[in-house]
């Protein structure tokens, strides 16, 4: 009989303290399951106080000291079985703090009054099976009212619950409601029916296991709430109770018997089991603390101390919830701030190697885009590998590096397209970037393409559609009104007798009309062929100086009715230019009609074309100078967009799309050239440069 | 019959200005946004054909001009663009013109019809 009690009570502790380390390792930070911890912490010790009141053979008062503490520890059970049963299966507290002090004090009281001498006065003997027989003093109410009433509450509660309840958590109570059924039904089996039904009272010191079935159920009911992740919490449960044998055992050898062999020392009983407890209590908490002292010295030194799959899947997470290009940077810079304490950091768009767009924490972007289109032109940045400051070789690329202070880049990309670049600048405590680091950021890199291309083109998507609104309004306007003027002119031909010269007038009129209708149709058709990005260049050598001739030729009556004196000065070197002749024609055609139009009667043109060599590059520059109505400050900025015409310009020339420029810019753009202006202000002329490569 | 036609398109002004003088009106004109204003409080005809995209200020402008002065508030203004989109439209009916009519879309006879029946109506 007493080896199976025995072995009964240590199978029923071990038990206990899987269920106990399972469940917090789970979660450590629910309620339910501290709670339950909790639970099963005071049922440990009941077990083994429970075993220690039932010794054969002790004295009286010893027995009666260990019923004590079993009524002591078990009055704490009723305070948090009901505390269990509001907050399960929730995490967090449902029970207002005031109440869980009051409970919390009831229990208390209670363990208070087993411990004195008012519970139970006395043992006054032992059954035939050496239970022993306490007799009941004045104090045994407070322990009827904390511990039956409040496991029946607790009954109550989650019976309560579980009628309002469903789903899942319903089947959680379910599971709880039946432990404590079975418990009960237990309880009652072996208390009472064998007791009076069976006269024995053998089983009565078997009791305490049912507890152990009631934590079964509670345990698998919170656990199971990911049904398969059961087996691993259980697995490490096992694991760190081999762990802390292992230490316990090791540790218990040498330590009692390394004195008693080694040293001749013989050591107490009480030393013994007090150190091993120490060294097991030791082992148990060594994790935990450390976890903790690391993320405190984390802070303190500014090292980053985050889990990379974590972060990883908060990165994703920010991609995958958000097409807006400025909200998804800034919500990615500043994770990378707080988590990996990068303070400065950068996402530069591109498109077609140029970058379109910059967005940045901790760096200030416009100054940042000229030097890194530079590293971008030298085709440092290859499509798989991250570039840090450390390991560059060329001193211009350092120097850069070092400038901005960038400390590293990584290229985003899509399949072999780089669209976008990360650069980082250093941590906040200054260290080098760990591997941990480079390894995230890599990571993240390659896994941002797809989200950032997204957003990207919606960006994209909502300039081109209102590029789209503002397209048709100009358009509809400016093709409508040459044509009412052709169609009421015909009208008026059509239904009205008139002189000659009148005729005329509607005649000219109209043909002018018809002539403006086409070039329009023409440079819009271009601009949208600008637009799909579908320019061709095909080159072929042009004689400038024979372009600008016949230009003056076909603006011939209007530079004479001006009497506009028009210059060339265009060097024999680049005399002829390789270019697309139609494209250079119209390049050249639109700056003139620009410079013959604005210009004031009498005004002078001057051409200018000479070579010029930068980098070993030989370009031809060609500048057209007027003295007409110029260009503003502020109108500078809008001089390359389309359907743009300064207010000066319209009263000047009163119907004009506004499509020269943009179309001439993305002429010369698709030779690899470049287009520029300067203008002291109204009035005071203007002068537009542009270059064509002569290689 | 006075009317003042607000058009910058000479070649338009010079249709509109024939067709109404043949249908025997007094017709005075203003070639942009800045005069308009002027011609009409000075003139104070029975009907304004008004152009909305003109030099410097913009038919909506003078429209609200108009509105706004007491003198001038009553004459109706009937819209002559070529803006045809339904945003302008609704704007220059919200902001008190009487019609809109999109110059290519119809036959000069016809806008001076339409005129024509708007200021009989106005006047009974």
């Amino acid at each position: 009989m007493n080896t199976i009690f025995l072995i009964s009570h240590i199978i029923g502790f071990v038990t206990l303290l899987i269920l106990g380390l399972a469940v917090i390792i789970r979660n450590s930070k629910s309620a339910t399951n501290i709670l339950f911890v909790v639970f099963v912490l005071e049922f440990l010790i009941y077990l083994v106080v429970n075993y220690l009141s039932l010794i054969p053979n002790q004295s009286l008062d010893m027995a009666l000291t260990w019923i004590r503490w079993v009524m002591a520890i078990t009055s704490f059970t009723g305070p948090t079985v009901l505390l269990l049963a509001y907050t399960f299966p929730r995490p967090v507290l449902t029970v207002p703090l005031g109440w869980v002090a009051v409970l919390g004090l009831l229990g208390l009281a209670s363990a208070a009054s087993a411990l004195s001498p008012y519970l139970f006065t006395e043992v006054v003997g032992y059954t035939a099976n050496n239970v022993p027989l306490p007799s009941p003093g004045p104090l045994i109410a407070i322990y009827a009212i904390s511990v039956p009433m409040l496991w029946l509450a607790s009954f109550i509660v989650l019976i309560r619950k579980y009628r309002g309840s469903s789903g899942l958590e319903k089947s959680q109570l379910a599971y709880f409601l039946s432990g404590i059924i079975i418990n009960l039904s237990y309880l009652l089996l072996l208390g009472i029916v064998a007791v009076n039904i069976f006269k024995t009272s053998a089983f009565i010191p078997f009791m305490p296991l049912s507890f152990v079935a009631l934590a079964i159920f509670i345990a698998y009911a919170i656990l199971r709430h990911r049904f398969l992740d059961i087996q691993p919490s259980i697995a490490r449960a096992v694991s760190y109770i081999f762990f802390i044998v292992i230490i316990a055992a090791i540790y218990s050898v040498f330590f009692v018997f390394g004195p008693t062999f080694l040293f001749d020392i013989s050591l107490d009983l009480p030393i013994i089991i007090g150190s091993i407890s120490l060294t097991v209590i030791a082992a148990l908490i060594f994790q935990p603390l450390y976890k903790r002292i690391t993320k405190w010295t984390g802070k303190l030194f500014f090292q980053s101390l985050y889990d990379s799959e974590e972060l990883l899947s908060k990165l994703t997470h920010i991609m995958s919830s958000t097409i807006d290009l400025n909200v998804m940077s800034r919500q990615i810079l500043a994770t990378l701030d707080e988590e990996v304490k990068i303070t400065k950091a950068a996402i530069l768009f591109l498109d077609n190697h140029r970058i379109i767009s910059i967005k940045g924490s901790g760096y200030d972007v416009d100054l940042l885009k000229s030097p890194l289109e530079k590293i971008i032109h030298r085709e440092i940045i290859s499509s798989y590998h991250a570039i840090l400051f450390q390991d560059l070789r060329d001193e211009a690329v350092k120097e850069i590096f070092r400038k901005y202070e960038i400390e590293a880049i990584f290229p985003i990309t899509v399949g072999q397209e780089d669209i976008a670049i990360l650069i980082t600048g250093a941590k906040a405590s200054g260290s080098m970037y760990s591997l941990q680091d480079l390894k995230l950021l890599d990571v993240f890199a390659s896994e941002a393409g797809l989200a950032i291309k997204n957003a990207v083109l919606y960006e994209n998507l909502k300039i081109v559609s209102e590029a789209k609104s503002k397209f048709i309004s100009v358009v509809s306007h400016q093709l409508r009104t040459p044509l009412s003027g052709i169609r009421w002119s015909l009208e008026m031909l059509n239904q009205e007798a008139m002189d000659p010269k009148e005729s005329k007038t509607f005649l000219d009129n109209s043909y002018q009309s018809v002539i403006f209708l086409s070039e329009q149709l023409d440079d819009i058709l271009t601009a949208l062929d600008i637009y799909d990005k579908r320019v061709f260049i095909k080159k072929d050598p042009c004689n400038l100086f024979q372009l600008f001739k016949d230009n003056s030729e076909e603006f011939s009556t209007l530079i004479k009715s001006k009497k506009l004196i028009i210059k060339y000065n265009i060097d024999d070197v680049v005399s002829l230019v390789p270019a697309d002749h139609g494209k250079l024609k119209k390049i050249v055609n639109t700056l003139m009609k620009n410079a013959i139009v604005y210009s004031p009667n009498g005004g002078r043109i001057s051409i200018t074309a000479r070579k010029e060599t930068s980098n070993d590059r030989n370009r031809a520059v060609i500048s057209i100078s007027d003295e007409g109505i110029g260009i503003t400050e502020s109108e500078r900025e809008h001089i390359f967009e389309e359907f743009f015409r300064s207010d000066k310009a319209r009263t000047a020339l009163p119907n004009g799309l506004g499509l020269g420029i943009f179309i001439a810019q993305a002429f010369i753009k698709a030779h690899d050239g470049d287009l520029w202006f300067y203008s002291e202000g109204r009035n005071k002329g203007a002068d537009f440069h542009f270059s064509l490569p002569l290689d | 019959m006075k009317i003042v036609i607000v058009e910058d398109e000479e070649i338009l002004l010079k249709v509109l200005k024939e067709k109404f003088e043949k249908a025997n009106f007094d017709v005075w004109s203003a070639i942009n946004g800045d005069e308009a204003f002027a011609v009409i409080k000075k003139t104070l005809p029975d009907m304004v054909v008004l152009d909305l995209i003109l030099p410097g200020k913009s038919g909506f402008e003078v429209l609200q001009e108009l509105k706004l002065d007491a003198e001038t508030k009553l004459i109706p203004v009937i819209v002559l663009s070529n803006l045809g989109q339904d945003e302008d439209i609704k704007k220059a009916l919200q902001m008190g013109a009487e019609d809109y009519i999109v110059k290519t879309q119809h036959p000069i006879n016809e806008v001076i019809e339409k005129v024509k029946a708007r200021i009989l109506s106005k006047s009974r």
